[in-house]
């Protein structure tokens, strides 16, 4: 069994039973369960980068040593990500969110069909967007170390791209976190809350993917 | 012995060696001045443009590189950083 489904219990037990009473009226005969789905590396890169984001688009002067740093350690983040993604636990890694725009595609569709299932990994528009702000942060760290060789210093197209890249990246966080947003509506699931515990508390009678 | 001697030309066939950035170098009150300038001293200019009412250049001489900041009125350096 690749996942522990668990009956309420212990430390979020406490949590969930109240989320799982009000809806017993409305949904089927599974019962509320809580899942653990993002092993502390997972949370561990997922907070640090968005730390590293929020540092270097925002508070660390633009070209400064601190700069540079916090940008190879952005990088370091995304290596150890996707090397995770080959070897790590089953929810962390490519085959649980491949990048699929047919999917995608089916997966809104039936969102706006009215569609609750919740997906343990990322669902599928999530999974896009987790692979765009990987290649974005890649983008920018790769142009931001041009930018510090003899070859590509001062030359405008590499700190143009380096700003390009960012202020994209930018507008991806607003997207995913508006995303996240709705997801957590629509499915029940707090996706913040579980990306701190690790944990999705899936809502009784709620469809799992 | 190879190596010095080496060197020796490369001094010699540079002129640009002669004449280094400093502080205190004044390099002319425009962006074309202070770029003509700058090439003069053999130094190869990146990008030029005005920054906080400076004129600010990149550049890239023997291996090392820099940025100035020349104030446009008095044509003087403001601030030199090597990277």
């Amino acid at each position: 069994m690749a996942f522990t489904s668990k009956p309420n219990s212990g430390r979020t037990g406490a949590r969930s039973i109240p989320r799982a009473r009000k809806l017993i009226s409305a949904s089927g005969t599974t019962s509320a369960r809580d899942i653990q789905v993002w092993d502390p590396l997972v949370r561990l890169i997922h907070w640090s980068l968005a730390l590293t984001i929020l540092l270097n688009g925002a508070v660390v002067e633009e070209e400064s040593q601190v700069h540079e740093w916090i940008g190879y350690i952005a990088l370091g983040l995304v290596a150890i990500r996707l090397v995770w993604a080959l070897i790590g636990p089953k929810h962390a890694r490519f085959a649980a969110f491949p990048p699929s725009p047919g999917r995608a595609v089916r997966h809104l569709r039936d969102l706006l069909a009215g569609d609750r299932r919740v997906h343990l990994s990322h669902n599928p528009l999530g999974a896009l967007m987790v692979y765009n702000l990987w290649i974005s942060v890649i983008l920018i760290g790769i142009t931001g170390y041009m930018m510090t060789t003899i070859t590509f210093f001062g030359i405008d197209w590499v700190e143009e791209a380096h700003e390009v890249v960012f202020g994209w990246l930018l507008f991806s966080v607003a997207l995913h976190v508006a995303g996240v947003a709705v997801d957590s509506w629509r499915s029940g699931v707090n996706l913040v809350r579980s990306m701190v515990s690790g944990r999705k508390t899936i809502p009784q009678g709620r469809e799992v993917e | 012995m190879r190596r010095l001697t080496l060197l020796a030309l490369l001094a010699l066939a540079s002129p640009a060696l002669a004449e280094s950035l400093t502080k205190d170098s004044v390099l002319g009150t425009t962006m074309q001045e202070v770029q003509a300038s700058l090439t003069a001293m053999g130094y190869e200019v990146r990008k030029a443009e005005m920054e906080d009412g400076q004129i600010e250049v990149y550049f890239v001489r023997d291996g090392k590189m820099g940025e100035v900041y020349v104030n446009p009125q008095t044509g003087a350096v403001t601030t030199l950083k090597m990277k």
